[in-house]
């Protein structure tokens, strides 16, 4: 049975206003205690790597068959390419941060001990943002490791003397982040997992087919905004080419996604500073 | 010290809190007791800035929660033992709780040695049970040797050994000075621990005053007198200075005295009595008479039943109506 007595731990030390700092040192406490961080991080980086790798030998093998058009078309976002499917799980991370403490309760226990709620937003996403851009970064240079040589052996010219080069792939961790935010945004908007983790896909998987479907211009330019389309368009660096689906400038595939970010995250900030916890 | 003034929340078109007001001060344990819906737990989260008022304010040591310096060092609760992150370890909960108000990892040592918690710090809190969830709630709420501590419920579910666990730490809390706000909805608990009663009943503040206050002004107990010569006796005991009232059914309900005394004057006065019995309403009782009208779900009863007027509320420990009356009976009511 323990002593019921107190005296024992009492605190001497002056009480300090708590900042940023502390929200920030507890949110990174937060992200390293729990598996699922640990789980999500390293399925995306093998998951991208992989497919990344996957897609590399497939078109080194059949290269001989690709067409003139085909060919012009590989560039750096060919050696990511698997980070179509590695920005899904960043995002998973992005909403899993926020809705497991929704889920079990550990909202109302942390905005009992940090209750300025927007200082406590920003950290949340700065500290997210920060893993994310480290693991896309990893993600990066580990598929250029990995799926560069079946390129360049044909020719393809990926040195990273280039600046385009290089832009295509520190595009890679920028893509990431921003998808991790949107999920994050979600978290907050929705405080479900599964309700949020399905927006997301839906948004990124079945949005883009609707689009591609649309007839017209109109279906056209709605098929270069959605997210996954103006994220991958971050990561090109060769010319469009004549009669293939028409995408965004890297810039402007950036600027779009950059648009899509916060136009989940503005509510989702306004709505965690107003709503009852 | 804790102040509400005029708080209020609505959800809809039900108000949860109604134009609540009362002060929660330091140095004794303060009971704030209602029936379930009452709007207790409501009330406690407007008070940690988790749900905004609709109207009304509420403040801790004169500022809103939201605006205190470091809040861990000036207020603890325990609001929900489960409202933790079931795949955190113990010691890494409390760590990313200590973390966001600057507290060094000595402190989450110190309240993990309080609660008695070495055992299965390192252990996932969602494998917890009850009880070890609840200790770990409130190695949190001390996490910061705070001068106030809510407790939410502290005792539903847990074992003997813990609920006196529970009663004898705020004992401690309170008694060095702390203020000590812990919501129940049983009387009996409060009468156990509470030193100063608030109580709420569909959202509105029905009574706050110390707990001896409540007691002498709630505990009625009488004698009741049967007797096949009541309209003799009873003005033999008014004269003693007691308070006589003749019931319909032709009993009498003596108060401010004892059946013994009773007994005494009618023997004196050679008159015979059939029943000469002790009813005393407990705490309990005179919770839900207080709370009688505020209660949110009632039990499917009839109307007669539980009456507010009624000294004995249907429940447990009511005399036995049913027994005949005979000679002299003293029957104490356990409550």
């Amino acid at each position: 049975m323990t002593a019921t007595t107190t005296r024992s731990f009492h605190m001497d030390a002056p009480i300090r206003r708590i900042t940023f700092r502390e929200a920030l040192d507890s949110e990174f406490a937060k992200i390293r205690s729990v598996r699922s961080t640990y789980w999500t991080l390293l399925i995306c980086v093998v998951l991208s790597v992989g497919i990344s790798l996957l897609i590399a030998a497939v078109t080194s093998a059949n290269w001989d068959t690709l067409s003139a058009t085909n060919r012009a078309t590989v560039d750096m976002s060919s050696v990511v390419a698997g980070v179509y499917f590695g920005v899904l799980v960043v995002g998973v991370l992005g909403v899993l941060v926020v809705s497991t403490e929704y889920g079990t309760g550990m909202m109302r226990t942390s905005l009992t001990a940090f209750p300025r709620r927007s200082v406590l937003f920003l950290a949340k996403a700065v500290v997210l943002t920060l893993v994310v851009l480290v693991t896309g970064i990893i993600i990066a240079f580990a598929s250029y490791g990995v799926a560069s040589p079946f390129y360049t052996k044909h020719g393809v010219d990926l040195s990273l003397s280039h600046g385009a080069n290089v832009r295509a792939l520190l595009a890679v961790p920028v893509y990431l982040a921003l998808v991790a935010l949107m999920g994050l945004a979600l978290g907050f908007l929705l405080r479900h997992t599964a309700a949020a983790i399905s927006t997301l896909v839906g948004l990124f998987f079945v949005v883009p087919i609707i689009t591609n479907f649309l007839p017209g211009t109109l279906g056209k330019d709605l098929n270069k905004i959605v997210p996954s389309n103006a994220g991958s368009a971050m990561m090109v660096t060769h010319a469009a080419t004549p009669g293939s689906t028409p995408t965004l400038s890297p810039i402007g595939g950036f600027v779009a996604l950059l648009i899509w970010t916060a136009l989940l995250i503005v509510p989702a900030f306004w709505f965690f500073r107003h709503r009852d916890a | 010290m804790i102040q509400a003034t005029e708080l209020t929340k609505r959800y809809g078109t039900r108000l949860a809190v109604d134009h609540a007001d009362f002060t929660v001060a330091p140095g004794k344990v303060t009971g704030f007791l209602g029936p379930n819906g009452a709007g207790k737990s409501t009330t406690m989260r407007m008070i940690l800035g988790l749900d905004r008022p609709t109207s009304g304010s509420v403040t801790i040591n004169g500022v809103p929660y939201h605006r205190l310096a470091a809040p861990l060092r000036e207020v603890g609760a325990l609001l929900d033992a489960k409202a933790v992150h079931g795949g955190r370890s113990a010691y890494n909960h409390l760590l990313v709780l200590a973390k966001a108000n600057g507290l060094p990892r000595s402190r989450v040592d110190a309240v993990i040695d309080l609660v008695g918690l070495h055992s299965v710090a390192g252990k996932r809190s969602g494998g917890f049970s009850l009880g070890m969830g609840q200790r770990l709630g409130i190695a949190a709420a001390l996490l910061g040797d705070p001068g106030i501590v809510m407790f939410d419920e502290p005792v539903n579910g847990l074992d003997p050994e813990g609920i006196l666990w529970i009663r004898n730490l705020m004992k401690a809390l309170a008694a060095e000075g702390r203020t000590v706000f812990v919501s129940s909805h049983l009387m009996s608990e409060m009468a156990l621990t509470a030193d100063h009663l608030v109580v709420i009943g569909l959202g509105r503040i029905l009574a706050d005053e110390p707990m001896a206050e409540f007691i002498a002004k709630n505990s009625v107990s009488y004698v009741r007198v049967r007797s096949p010569q009541p309209a003799e006796l009873a003005p033999k005991l008014a004269l003693r200075g007691w308070r006589v009232e003749r019931q319909p059914d032709e009993s009498l309900h003596v108060y401010d005295t004892q059946p013994a005394q009773i007994g005494d004057v009618a023997g004196a006065e050679g008159l015979w009595l059939h029943e000469l019995t002790l009813v005393q309403s407990s705490l309990e009782e005179a919770f839900m008479r207080l709370t009688a009208g505020s209660v949110e779900y009632h039990a499917g009863q009839s109307d007669d039943q539980g009456s507010p007027d009624g000294p004995a509320v249907a429940g447990w420990g009511t005399p036995l109506e049913s027994q005949a009356p005979q000679a002299p009976q003293v029957e104490e009511r356990i409550q």
